[in-house]
């Protein structure tokens, strides 16, 4: 699987991602959808960076010692059946994954 | 003047008896009469009485001199020879035998003489004193006791308030008795009177071969002398010392009993001081004695080195002869609570500095008791000094002095107050922790379910954290298409 693929992909999760109001009930599918788009845009990640190591051969310092974290919050991202209430840890391991695939990102694009 | 007629009418009894009488007679400004018949040469021939030059006679044995108011005395005895002087109102003095001698003195004791070579001594308002044998001296004071000493050699001196000493030597004693029996009582009535007067016991020692002496003293103490060398203080509510050495005890006893009165005389007076402590010192080879009563220390000296001052207030310095501390110490262990007590006494009052001075090579025992400080010096160069409430120093030779170091080194613990530290260290109990940082420009925060006693809390997911999180979503696959789009180029 090419990175454009994945990125098809990860756009088709986005967009089933909705936004919520006050009184609004955040299902178990919307929480489903943060850990698949996690789990792909993890391995986009990978992907881009192999291809910026490879490009610039070198690697980022910052960048290969969040992928390890990275991948143990996917471990840590677990998909909840409809009924189950989810809990403080699924948001904030949602937050956390986000928030350091953007710290890569930025990194990489920092030094392109 | 006729003597015949004014004679008294008994003595012309004894003249009408046949008894012939040689009269001598003068007489001064009224004189008394007497009256003798003649004849006296027969009757003193027929006694066999040995003819005196009469004028001589009397005239040897005029002593007595009285003035005023004098009785006469008529001696009749068949003797002859009868020498009668009157001397104005004076006295009569009838010699009876050539020998004897009598005197009459107003308000006196007779005197009587029955030996040529007694010697009679009376002043003023003294005592009789009957001497009755040859070489014996007796002299009396003004209200002085009586004495009576019928040995020879025996001398007695009585003071006033004295002790009356009755010494008899066994055969004179018997000699005496013999010939004087009459005359030891007359001789006895003068020796109560003084013992009325002076409230004094009398001492009689009459023993057989044995001088033996007694002493009693009315509310005084009798300090026995019987050595040489000793000497004994008698100080103000103080103790006797008595010491005695037996193999010159005896000696002293044989030959010394007449000198009994006057040795312990001085004595007394040598040795009395104000509430000074005793002092007894005993010859080198003595054994020691040491006594101490009440608050008073004693002081012995073995040693003829010793030497012990007192002083109001006491300073005491005791020194000891070197050769002799090592006798001390081997003796003298059991002493030392004695000499200690001294110490505390002086100690507690004020203003009182112990010397005490050892020898070298002295055992060291330092002990305290009470709340008073010794002072124990024991080498030579150790000098204390005490002042007015101040603390007591034992300086030692320096070489003990490191010893003394050496031993407290382990003691010092100081240094175990540095090891202590202080800490106080703030433990904070995180309740609730929030990260709060923005995901893609926006903030973004974490939530946490909080225990129960917290859940006032309220820290659920909102709206705004989900829309957070897909907003994030969207941005970073912006963020993944522009850096893959620049890979690639």
């Amino acid at each position: 699987m090419s990175e454009w693929s994945l990125i098809n992909e990860l756009e088709s999760i986005v967009n089933q991602m909705r936004t919520v109001d006050y009184g609004d009930e955040v299902r178990s599918e919307d929480y489903n959808l943060f850990v698949d788009y996690c789990t792909k845009a993890v391995e986009l990640l990978k992907m881009i960076y192999n291809k910026y190591t490879n490009k610039y051969g070198k690697g980022l310092p910052l960048v290969d010692s969040l992928l390890p974290k990275l991948d143990v919050n996917l471990i840590m991202l677990n998909k909840v059946a409809s009924g189950d209430l989810i809990q403080d840890y699924h948001h904030n391991y949602v937050l956390d994954t986000l928030k350091m695939i953007e710290i890569c990102l930025l990194e990489i694009e920092k030094n392109l | 003047m006729s003597f015949t007629s004014a004679l008294p009418t008994k003595l012309t009894v004894f003249a009408k008896a046949g008894k012939v009488y040689s009269v001598s007679l003068t007489d001064t400004v009224k004189a008394s009469e007497v009256g003798l018949s003649k004849a006296l040469v027969k009757v003193t021939i027929d006694y066999g009485l040995p003819d005196f030059d009469y004028r001589s006679t009397k005239q040897s044995y005029r002593v007595l001199t009285d003035t005023s108011k004098v009785n006469e005395n008529f001696l009749r005895k068949i003797t002859i020879y009868r020498p009668l002087s009157d001397t104005g109102k004076t006295t009569d003095s009838l010699v009876k035998l050539s020998y004897k001698k009598l005197t009459d003195a107003y308000k006196t004791t007779d005197t009587l003489a029955k030996l040529s070579y007694k010697k009679l001594a009376d002043t003023s308002k003294a005592s009789d004193v009957i001497t009755k044998l040859s070489y014996k001296k007796l002299a009396d004071a003004s209200k002085t006791t009586d004495n009576l000493v019928k040995a020879s050699v025996k001398s007695l001196a009585d003071s006033s308030k004295g002790v009356d000493s009755l010494a008899r030597k066994v055969v004179l004693t018997r000699t005496l008795t013999d010939n004087f029996v009459g005359e030891y009582v007359t001789a006895k009535i003068p020796l109560k009177k003084v013992t009325d007067t002076s409230k004094v016991n009398e001492s009689f020692a009459k023993k057989i071969a044995v001088y033996r002496l007694l002493t009693d003293t009315y509310r005084s103490t009798d300090t026995l002398a019987k050595l040489l060398v000793r000497a004994s203080v008698d100080t103000l509510r103080t103790l006797d010392s008595l010491a005695t050495y037996r193999g010159i005890v005896k000696t002293l006893t044989d030959s010394l009993v007449g000198e009994y009165g006057l040795a312990k005389q001085p004595t007394k007076v040598e040795i009395d001081a104000l509430k000074t402590t005793d002092a007894l010192q005993l010859a080198k080879h003595l054994n020691l004695l040491i006594s101490d009563i009440g608050k008073v220390a004693d002081t012995v000296a073995r040693s003829i080195v010793k030497v012990a001052i007192e002083q109001t207030r006491l300073l005491e310095q005791l020194a000891y002869y070197r050769s002799i501390v090592i006798a001390l110490r081997d003796s003298l262990v059991g002493e030392y609570g004695l000499s200690k007590q001294a110490v505390k006494v002086y100690r507690d009052a004020s203003r009182v500095a112990d010397l005490l001075s050892y020898a070298r090579h002295l055992t060291l025992v330092i002990s305290d008791i009470g709340k008073t400080t010794d002072s124990l010096a024991k080498l030579l160069l150790k000098v204390e000094v005490d002042a007015l409430r101040t603390l007591d120093r034992v300086t030692e030779a320096l070489g003990k002095i490191v010893l003394l170091r050496d031993m407290l080194s382990g003691e010092f613990t100081i240094t175990k107050q540095y090891g202590i530290s202080k800490r106080d260290t703030a433990t904070m109990k995180e309740i609730v922790a929030k990260i709060g940082y923005t995901l893609t420009g926006e903030d973004a925060r974490r939530v946490y379910v909080l225990a129960p006693e917290y859940w006032d809390l309220i820290d659920t997911i909102l709206p705004m954290d989900h829309n957070v999180k897909v907003d994030a979503c969207r941005k970073l696959l912006d963020k993944f298409k522009q850096i893959l789009s620049r890979l690639e180029q």
